[in-house]
């Protein structure tokens, strides 16, 4: 078993090199991967987070009617900023940012997620990257993991006392990571046989990626940061509108 | 003190950013019922901010805007949306929806008309701009053209009585700009909408406009009837403009080479006859 | 091409299919979806796969841009196969040598294997097919006529509206910092992009406040108005109760509810 698993392994090394860093969506997970139970299970997971950030668009909507517009198109940008190719020195290619971190430390967790679900949404039908039954699971791991990590940690350091630029930095990092891990536990649960093999499939596939994701979500965390920066130097005053309405 | 005769009539307007730039300085401008006023100016000259404080988009710091003898203030939004039509520059801006069909019908949908009504109000704006073709279309497949004519539709079924344009022809082509001078005129003359037309593309002006407003560094340097005002080189050139080509060769060759024209042309087909009165027929070899 | 532009050019193309009302597609779609996600077997997804090859073929899909789509999903494919069919199972197969040892294909998890590929091919056909022949804002349409959340629809048809503004400025962003030689090397190219994202959201933000005001001249009240759907057509009626009643006969048969 022992050595059987090692050689998986390197298989799965050599695999990953091979495929996911040209399949430029990897943590997207793909449209009929998941079996039905396992699909609506991370669905039903999503939707309150979900419900969270429609409630928060209503609020937002009632004290200005600048908040759909805005929403929309901060939502564009994130939409085609995680469209941007990232070279990855490691695996001598490129891949691409989640952009979910960004968006929520931008417009807050909750609006993130909604943010998000349509992203998904999109690229799962005209890019064809994830799917719809999976939209759920994508959701969860995109939306929701990323968003709140980001948000989370950026919100700490900044209580803590580092600055916002570092702040930014892990928010992009940790909220890479934490799609990351997530989407490999989802892959896991619904892959493995049922007979105790989880823990080996999960470690297979968080291996898997690491190649890629490790250093992903380091320059996904410099890339955050720097928008961020961006951001706040040109037109800091723009982001008030998502001040309003509670915090979350 | 409101004249019954004016559509839109603003009285010593100042307007300043929240950053101090100070786009407006004591503006007076009119527009008279079923005019075509042209609102001429150089880049940054407060052209754009003074569309935004007439459309109410924007709070002047002093002065006052009328919309047909009524106060901006006390005019309800919905009510001065339907009197005031504002198209801007970039038609980014204002096409939001994903067909042309769906983004014209956004403002009679916002007023709450029936879907029956709805769709005649979509098919007769499209129709007003040539642009029926386009319906079906999505929005990012229209050549710029198309999207600067949709955005007026856009407008246009609100059914206003003032159509306020940024820079309607500025990035087309001439035969875009032509069409869109031709379309802008026939709602003047047959639609009776005034319009206010900002614009610097001199050559384009004398076709269409009535009346001229020359707008510089936020003050309004001189307006009044097309022709005493694009006649007027020594102001337009302080604002940074200069005479429509036909203008300035004819008067070039009348000051400087003594051809005795009269009066100044404004536009080819006047400069045409004034040349023709001139020449001598024997020179001239007429196609049969 | 720097940017993977997202193409909806396909949808716009007028054939039968495309016709459709779009909330006879939308339903027919995710039941077809949901029913190849719950199969046991691998002979209902493959079927479910050729009709949706077929349908491509039918409405005239280039196959360069099917090959295109399906690129990503049949890789993912591969690797699950294979994974399976090492690491799933206990009755051998047969052994490879690599490496100087053997590795045993398990016959589960070559058929586990299958019948998760064919999943992934019969759902991203329907997929495939579903958003090539139906615009957009059809979807969305379809989907405000399912009672989705209003706020959500909004704030999806803005984003799908803007993407394209956008995505055409940040495109020529990069190619002003491309041609300054902005991507040479893993930290300039790194700077560039982080400047390019910040450059993106400014963009947008101001994008949005002039979209906002030219929503107010035209009557916006914080919510935008949906028009009415059509009634569905006989034709539409049909169809939808032939292929739905299709998509059960084959599951029913196939899923050994019936022969079974």
């Amino acid at each position: 078993m022992n050595g059987k698993n090692k050689l998986l392994w390197f298989f799965l090394f050599v695999s990953a090199f091979v495929f996911f860093p040209r399949v430029s969506f990897a943590m997207h997970i793909s449209e009929g991967i998941l079996p039905l139970k396992w699909a609506l299970f991370w669905f039903v997971l999503a939707v309150p987070f979900l419900y969270l950030g429609l409630v928060r668009l209503r609020r937002l909507t009632e004290s200005s009617s600048q908040a759909i517009p805005m929403v929309g198109l901060v939502g564009s940008a994130v939409f085609i900023i995680s469209c941007m190719p990232i070279p990855i020195p490691v695996a001598g290619s490129c891949s691409h940012p989640v952009g979910s971190g960004l968006a929520a430390i931008i417009i807050g967790p909750s609006l993130s997620v909604v943010v998000s679900s349509i992203a998904l949404l999109l690229q799962a039908l005209f890019l064809a990257h994830g799917g719809l039954s999976t939209l759920g699971a994508n959701i969860f791991s995109m939306g929701v993991a990323g968003s709140f990590v980001a948000y989370g940690v950026f919100w700490l350091m900044v209580r803590v006392g580092f600055g916002w630029m570092a702040a930014a930095f892990m928010a992009g990092l940790l909220s890479d990571w934490a799609t990351y891990a997530v989407t490999s536990l989802e892959l896991s649960s619904a892959l493995h046989g049922g007979s105790g093999a989880f823990g080996p499939m999960f470690v297979s596939i968080l291996l898997a990626f690491a190649p890629t994701q490790v250093p992903l979500g380091i320059l996904e965390g410099v890339l955050c940061a720097m928008a961020y920066a961006f951001v706040r130097a040109r037109r800091f005053d723009l982001l008030g509108v998502f001040e309003k309405g509670g915090a979350t | 003190m409101a004249d019954p005769g004016f559509a839109v009539e603003a009285e010593g307007l100042s307007f300043s950013y929240t950053d101090g730039t100070r786009a407006l300085h004591g503006v007076d401008f009119c527009l008279r019922k079923g005019e075509f006023t042209a609102l001429l100016a150089s880049n940054g000259s407060g052209k754009t901010t003074l569309i935004k404080v007439l459309g109410g988009l924007a709070k002047p710091q002093k002065g006052t805007v009328r919309i047909f003898g009524q106060k901006l203030g006390r005019i309800p939004r919905l009510k001065l949306y339907q009197t005031l039509g504002i198209v801007f520059q970039n038609p980014s801006d204002q096409l939001f929806a994903a067909t042309v069909g769906e983004d014209v019908a956004f403002g009679p949908r916002n007023l709450g008309l029936d879907p029956d009504t709805v769709d005649l109000r979509v098919s007769e704006a499209l129709e007003a701009l040539s642009a029926l073709h386009l319906r079906e279309r999505a929005i990012h497949h229209l050549s710029f053209g198309e999207q600067k004519r949709v955005a007026i539709a856009g407008v246009l079924a609100m059914n206003p009585s003032v159509l306020i344009l940024d820079e309607p022809t500025a990035g087309l082509d001439p035969s875009g700009e032509e069409l869109m001078v031709r379309l802008l005129q026939r709602l003047n003359r047959n639609g009776g909408l005034s319009i206010v037309f900002a614009t610097h593309s001199i050559d384009l002006l004398p076709l269409c406009a009535d009346t001229v407003c020359v707008l510089n560094l936020g003050t309004v340097l001189c307006q009044g009837s097309a022709r005493d005002v694009l006649c007027n080189h020594e102001m337009l050139k302080l604002a940074g403009l200069r005479l429509p080509y036909v203008t300035s060769l004819l008067m070039e060759m009348k000051d400087l080479d003594g051809v005795p024209i009269e009066g100044l042309p404004l536009t080819v087909k006047e400069a045409r006859e004034r040349l023709l009165e001139i020449i001598p027929p024997e020179i001239l070899f007429k196609k049969a | 091409m720097t940017f993977e532009l997202f193409s909806d050019i396909f949808t716009f193309r007028d054939n039968a299919l495309r016709r459709l009302d779009p909330r006879v597609k939308v339903v027919v779609g995710l039941v077809a979806i949901f029913a190849v996600v719950s199969s046991q077997g691998v002979l209902f997804p493959a079927l479910v796969f050729s009709l949706a090859l077929m349908g491509m073929l039918l409405v005239g899909l280039p196959v360069a841009f099917m090959l295109g789509r399906f690129l990503a999903p049949l890789g993912t494919v591969l690797i699950l196969f294979l994974l399976h069919a090492v690491l799933y199972g206990w009755t051998p197969l047969f052994s490879l040598p690599l490496f100087g040892q053997r590795v045993v294909i398990m016959q589960e998890g070559v058929l586990r294997g299958m019948h998760l590929a064919c999943r992934v091919l019969g759902g991203f056909g329907i997929m495939v097919l579903l958003s090539s022949v139906t615009p957009s804002h059809q979807i969305f349409h379809a989907l405000a006529y399912f009672k989705a959340p209003k706020g959500w629809l909004e704030v999806a048809m803005m984003m799908y509206r803007y993407i394209f503004v956008i995505l055409e400025s940040a495109a020529d962003a990069m190619a002003a910092q491309r041609v300054r030689l902005g991507y040479c090397g893993l930290k300039r190219s790194l700077n560039s992009l982080g400047v390019l994202s910040g450059v993106v959201i400014v963009k947008s933000l101001e994008q949005a406040q002039r979209t906002h005001e030219a929503m107010l001249a035209r009557g916006y009240k914080g919510h935008t108005p949906f028009g009415p759907m059509p009634a569905l057509s006989p034709k539409d009626g049909w169809t939808l109760g032939l292929s739905l009643g299709v998509l059960i006969g084959l599951y029913l048969a196939t899923e050994g509810w019936v022969f079974g």
